[in-house]
C-alpha cells in the first residue's frame, strides 16, 4: 500500500517537473520504477507500532501465523510504548497503532488538526497479574489489600497473613501503559508509594520478585508463570484467561488506524481480531495467556 | 639540576620551532588561488577543512546548550502554574494533612505487626486451621477449577445436590492426597513456633475448603468466626489496637472530604488548561491551512471544532469552591488533637506486662518513641495551616525553590505531579561517592604501581588490560550487575561475620552499594590512565635527585613523585567522578529506581537502600513525555543540572591542570 503511494507520488513529480516529457516515456519510467521497487522489496509493507504489551509477543505471533497464508506482505513491528502508536500514525509512519490504553483527548485533537480520523479496534483483553515470591505463604489478596500495599499504607507482610517482613514494591516505570492501568484498576488512581522501585519492564520485575522473599510486583499475564515466583488470587479470582470477566485487574487493548482500514491493513486486522486466529495462537503458546478476543 | 632542565627545555623548544618551520614551508610551497585574502588553493582548503572540523565541535556544543536551555526554560512558569493550581484548589492543604494521617498509619502499622506476631505465637493451632484451609482451598481450586465452575453454573435442584456430594468427595480426596509435609511447609513458614499439626486441624480445614468451593467462592463463616474468636481472646491487646486504629477515623474522614473537594477543583482547572491548549493547537492548525488555501467547507468544519473546544472551557471560581475546604479546616485542630490523644491512650492500653514475645514488646516501645517525635510535627503543621491561604501569591522563585529543594519526585500521577530534584540529586551523589571510595584507591594505586614499580613486561600486561575495561559497553556491565553481582552481593551480605560492613544485610538486591561497585569499575580506567599520565609527567630529575640523596624507591614514590603529580591525580579523580555522575545505563538497571529521599538516619547503612538518579529519571521517563509538556521540560531541567555539574567539574579540572603547568 505504501509502495503504491510512492509510485503515484513519483508520477506527479514527473508530470509537473518535466512537462515536456511524453506520456509514454513517463509510463515507461514509472513501470520500470515499480518493477525495480517490487523486485527490491518483493511485497507490500505493513508497519505496526506502539504498545509493548501487544508488540512483545501477541502481534509477532499473529504476524508469523498470518504470513503463512499471505506470502505477499511484509509486516514490520516496533513496540516502544502506547504513545508511539499515535505519534507514528499522525506522522504516517505506521499503518496500525497498538495501544494498551484508550486514546487521549489531546491526541485526538492533534489528529483533528491534520484532518485525520482515528478508528479504534479492540485487540484483546489484557490481565495484569500480581506476583509474589514462590516461598511467600500468601495465596490471595483482596483488592483493598493490594491498594494498601501499593499506596504504602500496608508495609508488612504479616498484616495480610504472610510471614513478618517489610514489603518490597516493584512497579513498572511511569512511561509504561501498565503503570497507569494498574493505578486505575487497583489503586483507585491514588499515587504509588514513594518506596516503590520502578523497573524497566516486565522481566526485571519477575527477576526481582523471584529473588526477593518479600517482593511484590505486577506483570502482564504473559509473564505470570515463571520460576521462583507465583501469582496471587485477587478478590478470590485467579489470573486465568477463563476468569477474565470476574478478574478485577483486566483491561482492553486496542489497535488504531487512520480512517477505516483498507486493503492489506483491513485484511490483517480482520484476521488479528477474529477469534479463531487468536485462540489458535493462545493454544500454541502456553506462556501467553492474556487475551480473549470477544467481549466476555 | 637546573641547567639540566634548561637544556631539556631548549632542546624541546628547538624541536617545536623546527617543526613549525617545516609545516609553514609545506603550506607555502604552493601559493594557491587567493581571493580577497582567503586562500582557495588545495592547501587553503585542506587547512580550512581541519579548522572547520575543530570549530564544528564548538558549534555543536553551542547548539546543545541552546537546545537544553530552550527545552528546559519553559518549566519554571509551567511548574508555577501547576503549583498555583494545587494551592488554589486546596491540594496543597490536603497534602499537609496527609502527612499526619500517614504518620498515624506508620505508628499503627508497627503496633499491628507486633500484635500479629504475638497472636501467632499464642494461638498457633487455631491460626493453623485458617492457613491449612487456605492452602487446601488454593490447591483444590487449581486441580478442580473446571468442575467447581460447572457445579456453580448448575441450577438449584436434585442434580446440584448430587453434584455437591461428588465434588465434596473429590476435594476430600485431592486434599488428602497432598503430602502433609508439603502442606505444612508454607504454614510453618508463617507460624514459626508451630511444631506439629493434628489430624483434627487437617480434617477441619478440609471441611472449610469444601464449603468454600460449594459456596460460590466466599470465605466460610467458620473461618471468620475463628478469627473473631482469636481476636476476642487476645482481649485487651486487641482492644487497644482497635482503639489505636479508630483514633484516626475522624482525621481520615476530614482529610478525605478536603481531598475530594480539592481534587474536583484541581481536575477542573487541569481540564480547562487542556481545553485552552487544544483551542490554541486548533487555531494554529486553521491558520496554517488558511495560508495554503483551502475550501470554505473545511474552514467551517475547523471553526466548528474550535467552537466546541472553546465551549468546554468553564470559568472556575476557585474562591467560591475553596469555601467548604476552609469550613472543614476549622475542625482540623481539634480533630488532630483528638487523634493524638486517642492514639496515646490506645498505646497505653496495651497490656505490656502480659505480652510474651519480644517482637511485640519492641513494637510498643518503638511506637511510643515515634509518638514523641510526632508531637512537634503536629504543632508545626497546625502553625502552617493557621496561616495557609489559598490565594497566597506564588512567585517564580517559589517554583524554582520547589524544584531545587523539593524532596518528592512524583510524575505520572493522576493527581498533582511533583518535581523535586533533591531525591535524584542525592541519589546520584550518593552512588558517585560510594563509587569513588572504591575507585580512587583501586585506580590510583594501580597507576602508581604500573608507573613506578612494575617491570616492563608487567606494565605491558596491566596497562592495556585496565584500559580495556573502558571498552565494556555499560549495558553489558549493568546486566552483569543485575544477573550476577546483585545476587552475589546479597548472599555475601547475609554472612554473619561481615555484618560490620555498612549496609549489610541488604534487603533489596538493587541498591546504592551495588551501583557504586559497578560504577567504580567503570570509572577506574579513566582515573588510572589520567593518573598514570600525571605520574609520567613528573620530570625524571626529581626521582633521580631523591634517589641520589639516599631515599629508597618507595620513599621516592610516596614523598616525591606522588606529591609532584598530585594536582594531575586530583584532576584524574574529578574526571572519573564526572564520568560516574553522568553514567546512565548502569544506574538505571541496578540502582533500584526508588524516587525517594534516602533515609540518612540509618547512618552508613544508607548505602544498602535503593535510590533513583538524575540520569536514570531522564532515561526512564522520557518515553511517555510529550514534547513541550511539563514532564518533558522538567526532565530537561534535570538534564540542565547534570550539564552544569559536568561543566563545573571539567572547568575545575582544566584550572587545576593549568595551574600546575604554570
Amino acid at each position: 500500500m505504501l509502495l503504491s503511494n510512492n509510485v503515484s507520488s513519483k508520477k506527479t513529480y514527473f508530470t509537473t517537473k518535466h512537462k515536456t516529457m511524453k506520456l509514454k516515456e513517463i509510463a515507461i519510467v514509472v513501470a520500470t520504477g515499480a518493477a525495480i521497487a517490487s523486485t527490491a522489496f518483493g511485497q507490500a509493507k505493513l508497519t505496526i507500532k506502539g504498545s509493548d504489551t501487544l508488540g512483545a509477543k501477541l502481534v509477532p505471533q499473529l504476524k508469523a501465523d498470518y504470513l503463512k497464508s499471505n506470502k505477499g506482505v511484509d509486516i514490520e513491528i516496533l513496540a516502544q510504548g502506547s504513545s508511539h502508536a499515535f505519534s507514528n500514525l499522525l506522522a504516517d509512519t505506521a499503518d496500525i497503532g497498538m495501544s494498551s490504553r484508550k486514546v487521549k483527548q489531546s491526541e485526538v485533537d492533534k489528529f483533528n488538526v491534520s484532518g485525520k480520523k482515528l478508528v479504534e479496534h479492540v485487540a484483546a483483553w489484557d490481565m495484569i497479574a500480581v506476583i509474589i515470591n514462590e516461598k511467600n505463604p500468601v495465596k490471595k489478596l483482596s483488592l483493598a489489600q493490594i491498594e494498601g500495599i501499593f499506596t504504602g499504607s500496608i508495609t508488612n507482610w504479616s498484616e495480610v497473613g504472610g510471614k513478618a517482613g517489610e514489603i518490597s514494591l516493584y512497579t513498572r516505570n511511569t512511561s509504561s501503559g501498565t503503570y497507569k492501568s494498574f493505578a486505575k484498576l487497583a489503586m483507585s488512581k491514588k499515587d504509588y508509594a514513594s518506596n516503590s522501585q520502578k523497573m524497566e519492564g516486565n522481566q526485571p520485575i519477575c527477576t526481582e520478585v523471584a529473588n526477593n522473599l518479600n517482593g511484590i510486583g505486577y506483570v502482564g499475564l504473559a509473564y505470570a508463570k515463571g520460576n521462583d515466583y507465583k501469582t496471587v488470587k485477587v478478590d478470590g479470582v485467579s489470573a486465568k484467561p477463563s476468569k477474565v470477566a470476574q478478574y478485577p485487574l483486566a483491561r482492553k487493548l486496542y489497535y488504531y488506524t487512520v480512517g477505516e482500514p483498507t486493503s492489506e491493513v483491513a485484511a490483517f486486522l480482520k484476521y488479528a481480531t477474529s477469534n479463531d486466529a487468536a485462540n489458535a495462537i493462545v493454544e500454541k503458546l502456553d506462556s501467553f495467556q492474556h487475551l480473549l478476543l470477544t467481549h466476555p | 639540576m637546573v641547567p639540566n632542565t634548561d637544556k631539556h627545555k631548549s632542546a624541546k623548544l628547538k624541536q617545536t620551532a623546527s617543526s613549525e618551520v617545516a609545516s609553514k614551508s609545506l603550506f607555502k610551497r604552493k601559493r594557491g588561488l587567493r581571493i580577497m585574502g582567503l586562500n582557495f588553493g588545495t592547501d587553503g582548503l585542506v587547512k580550512g577543512f581541519f579548522g572547520g572540523n575543530a570549530y564544528l565541535a564548538i558549534l555543536f556544543l553551542l547548539f546543545i546548550c541552546l537546545f537544553l536551555w530552550k527545552s528546559a526554560i519553559g518549566f519554571v512558569p509551567h511548574y508555577r502554574t501547576e503549583l498555583k493550581d494545587a494551592r488554589r484548589s486546596g491540594i496543597e492543604l490536603s497534602n499537609i494533612i496527609a502527612d499526619e494521617t500517614k504518620g498515624h498509619q506508620g505508628i499503627y502499622n508497627i503496633l499491628s505487626t507486633g500484635f500479629v506476631h504475638e497472636k501467632r505465637h499464642s494461638f498457633g493451632q487455631q491460626e493453623a486451621v485458617i492457613y491449612v484451609y487456605e492452602e487446601l482451598e488454593a490447591l483444590a481450586d487449581d486441580a478442580l477449577e473446571d468442575e467447581i465452575d460447572a457445579y456453580l453454573n448448575l441450577d438449584d435442584g436434585p442434580e446440584k445436590a448430587a453434584a455437591a456430594v461428588g465434588l465434596k468427595a473429590k476435594i476430600d480426596a485431592a486434599s488428602r492426597a497432598i503430602p502433609a509435609a508439603e502442606l505444612l511447609d508454607p504454614v510453618k513458614l508463617r507460624i514459626e513456633s508451630l511444631e506439629n499439626i493434628s489430624e483434627e486441624v487437617l480434617a477441619q480445614a478440609i471441611g472449610y475448603a469444601q464449603q468454600y468451593a460449594l459456596d460460590d467462592y466466599t470465605t466460610p463463616a467458620a473461618i471468620a468466626a475463628i478469627n473473631k474468636d482469636i481476636n476476642s481472646q487476645m482481649g485487651d491487646y486487641g482492644k487497644a489496637l482497635n482503639h489505636c486504629k479508630a483514633s484516626a477515623k475522624d482525621l481520615n474522614t476530614l482529610h478525605e472530604a478536603i481531598e475530594q473537594n480539592a481534587l474536583a477543583t484541581f481536575d477542573l482547572l487541569k481540564k480547562n488548561r487542556e481545553a485552552e491548549e487544544s483551542v490554541k493547537t486548533l487555531t494554529t492548525g486553521l491558520e496554517k491551512i488558511q495560508k495554503v488555501g483551502t475550501s470554505a467547507e473545511e474552514v467551517a468544519k475547523r471553526k466548528k471544532q474550535i467552537n466546541t473546544a472553546e465551549s468546554t472551557i468553564i470559568k472556575v471560581d476557585t474562591n467560591a469552591r475553596i469555601l467548604p475546604v476552609y469550613a472543614l479546616l476549622k475542625k482540623h485542630d481539634a480533630t488532630v488533637g483528638t487523634m493524638k490523644e486517642e492514639l496515646r491512650a490506645g498505646i497505653s492500653m496495651i497490656p505490656v506486662e502480659s505480652i510474651v514475645t519480644q517482637e511485640a514488646k519492641d513494637s510498643v516501645t518503638l511506637a511510643n518513641k515515634l509518638l514523641v517525635e510526632f508531637d512537634p510535627i503536629i504543632s508545626e503543621n497546625r502553625e502552617i495551616l493557621k496561616n495557609w491561604r489559598h490565594d497566597e501569591e506564588l512567585t517564580t522563585f517559589d517554583s524554582l525553590k520547589a524544584f531545587f529543594f523539593g524532596s518528592v519526585w512524583n510524575t505520572g500521577s493522576s493527581r498533582q505531579s511533583l518535581f523535586g530534584i533533591l531525591p535524584l540529586f542525592t541519589g546520584s551523589l550518593l552512588i558517585s561517592a560510594v563509587a569513588m571510595c572504591f575507585a580512587i584507591p583501586l585506580a590510583v594505586g594501580a597507576a602508581i604501581y604500573v608507573n613506578q614499580f612494575a617491570n616492563k613486561r608487567e606494565a605491558g600486561i596491566l596497562k592495556p588490560t585496565i584500559e580495556f575495561i573502558q571498552a565494556i559497553p555499560s549495558v553489558v556491565l549493568g546486566l552483569f550487575g543485575v544477573l550476577v553481582v546483585a545476587g552475589l552481593l546479597k548472599d555475601i551480605s547475609q554472612v554473619a561475620w561481615l555484618q560490620w560492613i555498612p549496609g549489610f544485610p541488604i534487603a533489596d538486591r538493587l541498591n546504592v552499594l551495588l551501583a557504586g561497585i559497578l560504577l567504580a569499575f567503570m570509572a577506574s580506567p579513566t582515573i588510572f590512565t589520567l593518573a598514570e599520565d600525571a605520574l609520567n609527567n613528573v620530570p625524571k630529575a626529581h626521582a633521580e635527585a631523591s634517589l641520589a640523596m639516599g631515599a629508597n624507591k618507595l620513599q621516592t614514590t610516596l614523598k616525591v613523585i606522588v606529591p609532584a603529580s598530585l594536582s594531575g591525580i586530583i584532576a584524574a579523580v574529578m574526571l572519573g567522578f564526572g564520568r560516574v555522575i553522568g553514567e546512565t545505563m548502569v544506574v538505571l538497571l541496578v540502582a533500584g529506581n526508588m524516587a525517594k529521599m534516602p533515609d540518612f538516619t540509618a547512618g552508613f547503612d544508607v548505602i544498602g537502600q535503593s535510590v533513583h538518579t538524575m540520569t536514570g529519571i531522564i532515561a526512564s521517563e522520557n518515553g511517555e513525555a510529550v514534547p513541550g509538556s511539563i514532564l518533558w521540560e522538567g526532565l530537561f531541567m534535570v538534564g540542565l543540572v547534570l550539564f552544569m555539574i559536568s561543566l563545573t567539574i571539567n572547568s575545575l579540572c582544566q584550572r587545576i591542570i593549568n595551574r600546575n603547568k604554570a
